[in-house]
């Protein structure tokens, strides 16, 4: 059937007309593909390179099978009530440093060989904490993850409360999915708190309000309060209501290490991966960091996996305004026809109003109908934004050209929630 | 007239012989004109009995089931969407993950998410230029890995894969897509019979039991399932029950269910293809004859965990009971 197309051009050609301009038998131009790269693995790679660069990987060897006694005896001392004896503990185990590492967290654990009581397992946790190391870090991350005892779990939310490692954010993000106990969430969202990292105030809010227990319910309002006052607020709920909005630029962008900007990028190459459950993890733990983390998301959003670009614009989405500083990166996504849709919808979520010709530029019928039905609800969101200043006429025509019978029910129903966001038509 | 010219004329008369051709050759039919499916509903003029059969089906209610809804908290847990309301398969490819759609949600797991191909046309059985949907013949669509984006999330194919079935040539429509009538020229049937289907669960699975010296042995064998009993994570357990006859509590005696992942402190009990397990009922009580069930959960909490109770919780179904005599 192709060929017959052709057939007009060629009968001008024999009938001796003039030769037919060809490129008026050309289909439409179609619009330049949406171009992806490499930016996750090439981000990996280069993180892990100026890792190593910047320090070695040494090859720790932990003490001497002579030495565990003095390393136990160190945590016995901690737990101790003799306060000079316990600093001198304190300040000897800091001198051996990683070494100690592994018999501290075999004795917090299970109380090691020896069967060490509850009161030294407790000062071998504090021990790690005072290490603050990454490898002191990383054993504080899992016995916050997979210890049985609640107690331990939550001393070691506890002791990382003040850790300088905040590479371990993301791993304290998500852990506020699984826990369970009270007691240690409320530690949890404090330590995450010094990090510069709010999400738990919500988690906090609920155990205040909700607990059965009248001394979790105290303690979560303490450490309420002095988070709020800490970050120099008042009011929690005022601190929560900034760390939503992603304002607070000093409180909420402190200095990141490039090990927490390899975490990040290592969970979003996760989003590749075919099991869901990393994935949901992933979606759950990046919308609950903050702005700075929003920028890294940005740059995901060019990555060649459609998984990733997909799941990146999602986690944007739940994070809210937070998300805020990868409005340019989500404005190009919108040319993608997989992850468009998504960036649609993100930013609806972060009632974004400087996206709204973006958006509304796509609602004309050349574009997929999901890219035209999340911009359709995006716009929406934007024209009810308290602070917005309301949608231009122009994009309220193309919003009014969505209500013709020959659009789908659901644009129609969409475009005519949107217009009534704006006012009654 | 120049030697162009020429060459085009004849050039334009071969064209006009291969249309006519086209047209009017024997038994042949004119292409469909290409056309977008925009939804399932237009499959239902020319598919009615498949249509009919999708309607009552699970996939057809994956967005609207209230159970489904009830554990999603009404999809605010967002994870849920990729697979209750996903994009074609053939869009992001066979075996791999299926990305969620922001349309038509309510259609669930529908025609288009399995059919429609990239390039419009619908995957089927036969390929017919002429139909309006321009079906395909493509082989895929009967492959496990075809279902493996979704039911793969909680291994259903990988227990298939590790099991005999697949040497048997037994696969995912063997028992979920079985031919209408048994006729493989009526097709395959759309209804998808699975867990919601008491029938289908009470092939997969057989309940026995025997006196050993003095105890009961008990015994169930997945007989019937390509993969693990119960299959799916969460929302799913089977739970073995006792009691002395005459009486009307049930006591618990296990339960076969892979929990969810944050229920870490359990350890997944999945009766797997071909498998038996085995329980002992011993004591007193147990001296004299004995009723023995079997109960499939389509959600596995009970209304008091301490007193696990079958017949008051909710979802539950009787897949097998027996009676002992000593």
């Amino acid at each position: 059937m192709r060929l017959a197309v052709l057939a007009p051009s060629l009968l001008a050609a024999a009938c001796g007309g003039e030769t037919a301009d060809v490129s008026q038998a050309r289909p439409p131009a179609v619009l330049p593909a949406f171009e992806t790269r490499d930016v996750v693995r090439a981000r990996i790679a280069a993180l892990e390179a100026e890792l190593v660069a910047s320090r070695p990987l040494e090859s720790v060897e932990s003490v001497e099978p002579g030495e565990r006694e003095h390393v136990r005896g160190l945590a016995a001392l901690v737990a101790g009530e003799d306060r000079g004896m316990r600093a001198v503990a304190l300040e000897d185990a800091l001198a051996v440093g990683d070494a100690c590492v592994p018999e501290l967290a075999a004795l917090a654990r299970d109380g090691g060989a020896a069967g060490a009581a509850g009161a030294e397992r407790e000062a071998a946790v504090e021990l790690l904490g005072a290490l603050d190391t990454v490898r002191a870090a990383e054993e504080l991350l899992l016995l916050l993850e997979t210890a049985e005892e609640p107690w331990l779990r939550a001393h070691a939310a506890w002791r990382l409360d003040g850790t300088t490692q905040d590479w371990t954010l993301p791993r304290l993000v998500l852990r506020m999915k699984y826990e369970t106990d009270h007691e240690t969430v409320v530690w949890l969202s404090r330590t995450l708190a010094t990090l510069g990292n709010f999400t738990g105030l919500g988690v906090l809010h609920v155990v205040a309000t909700t607990s059965p227990d009248e001394l979790q319910r105290s303690s979560a309002l303490a450490r309420m309060q002095e988070i709020a006052a800490a970050a120099g607020f008042e009011d929690p709920d005022e601190l929560r209501r900034a760390w939503e909005e992603g304002g607070e630029e000093a409180l909420f962008r402190p200095p990141r290490s490039p090990r927490l900007e390899l975490e990040v990028f290592r969970w979003i190459a996760g989003f590749d991966e075919f099991q869901l459950r990393g994935v949901d993890d992933g979606r759950f733990l990046l919308a609950r960091l903050g702005p700075r983390a929003a920028e890294w998301m940005g740059e995901a959003l060019r990555d060649k996996s459609r998984y990733v670009r997909v799941h990146t614009a999602q986690s944007l989405q739940r994070m809210g305004r937070r998300a805020r500083p990868a409005a340019p990166a989500l404005v190009e996504l919108l040319a993608d026809p997989e992850a468009g849709p998504q960036a649609a919808e993100a930013f609806g979520a972060m009632a974004f109003a400087p996206a709204e010709a973006a958006l509304a530029a796509r609602l004309s019928p050349e574009h997929e109908p999901e890219l035209r039905l999340a911009c359709a609800r995006a716009l929406g969101v934007l024209a009810g934004v308290p602070e917005g200043r309301g949608l231009e006429p122009r994009t309220l025509d193309s919003l009014r050209a969505l209500l013709a019978p020959e659009e789908s029910a659901e644009l129609r129903e969409a475009a005519r929630a949107s217009l009534r966001g704006f006012g009654p038509e | 007239m120049s030697r162009t010219r020429i060459f085009l004329g004849i050039a334009l008369c071969a064209l006009g012989l291969v249309f006519l051709f086209e047209v009017f050759r024997p038994g042949g039919a004119p292409v469909a004109e290409s056309r977008t499916f925009a939804s399932s509903a237009e499959c239902r003029a020319c598919h009615a009995e498949v249509y009919a059969e999708w309607e009552t089906s699970q996939h057809a209610q994956s967005w609207t089931n209230p159970a489904v809804r009830m554990l999603s908290n009404d999809f605010a847990n967002q994870d849920c969407i990729d697979c209750h309301a996903p994009r074609p398969v053939f869009h992001t490819g066979i075996g791999e993950r299926v990305l969620p759609r922001i349309t038509r949600r309510e259609e669930g797991v529908d025609c288009i998410a399995c059919h429609l191909l990239p390039d419009g046309r619908m995957a089927g059985t036969k390929t017919i230029d002429s139909a309006p949907c321009r079906p395909v013949a493509t082989l895929d669509l009967q492959r496990p890995e075809f279902c493996a984006g979704c039911h793969n999330q909680h291994k259903t194919v990988d227990q298939w894969r590790e099991s005999d079935w697949p040497a048997r040539g037994e696969d995912c429509s063997s028992c979920h897509m079985p031919f209408r009538d048994a006729d493989p020229n009526r097709g395959r049937a759309h209804v998808f019979p699975g867990g919601h289907d008491l029938v289908t669960v009470q092939r997969a699975v057989e309940l026995r039991g025997r006196r050993v010296d003095d105890r009961w042995v008990i015994e169930v064998e997945n007989v019937g399932a390509g993969h693990s009993y119960p299959t799916d994570e969460r929302s799913r357990s089977s739970d073995l029950f006792w009691r002395p006859r005459g009486e009307e509590k049930w006591r618990h005696l296990y339960r076969i269910r892979d929990p969810y992942r944050t229920e870490t402190d359990l350890a997944s009990t999945l009766l797997h293809a071909n498998t038996t397990l085995t329980q002992e009922i011993t004591g007193p009580d147990a001296d004299g004859p004995i009723e023995v069930a079997l109960f499939y959960m389509r959600q596995p909490y009970w209304k008091d965990p301490a007193d696990p109770d079958p017949l008051t919780a909710d979802l539950s179904a009787l897949v097998h009971a027996i009676e002992l005599v000593p």
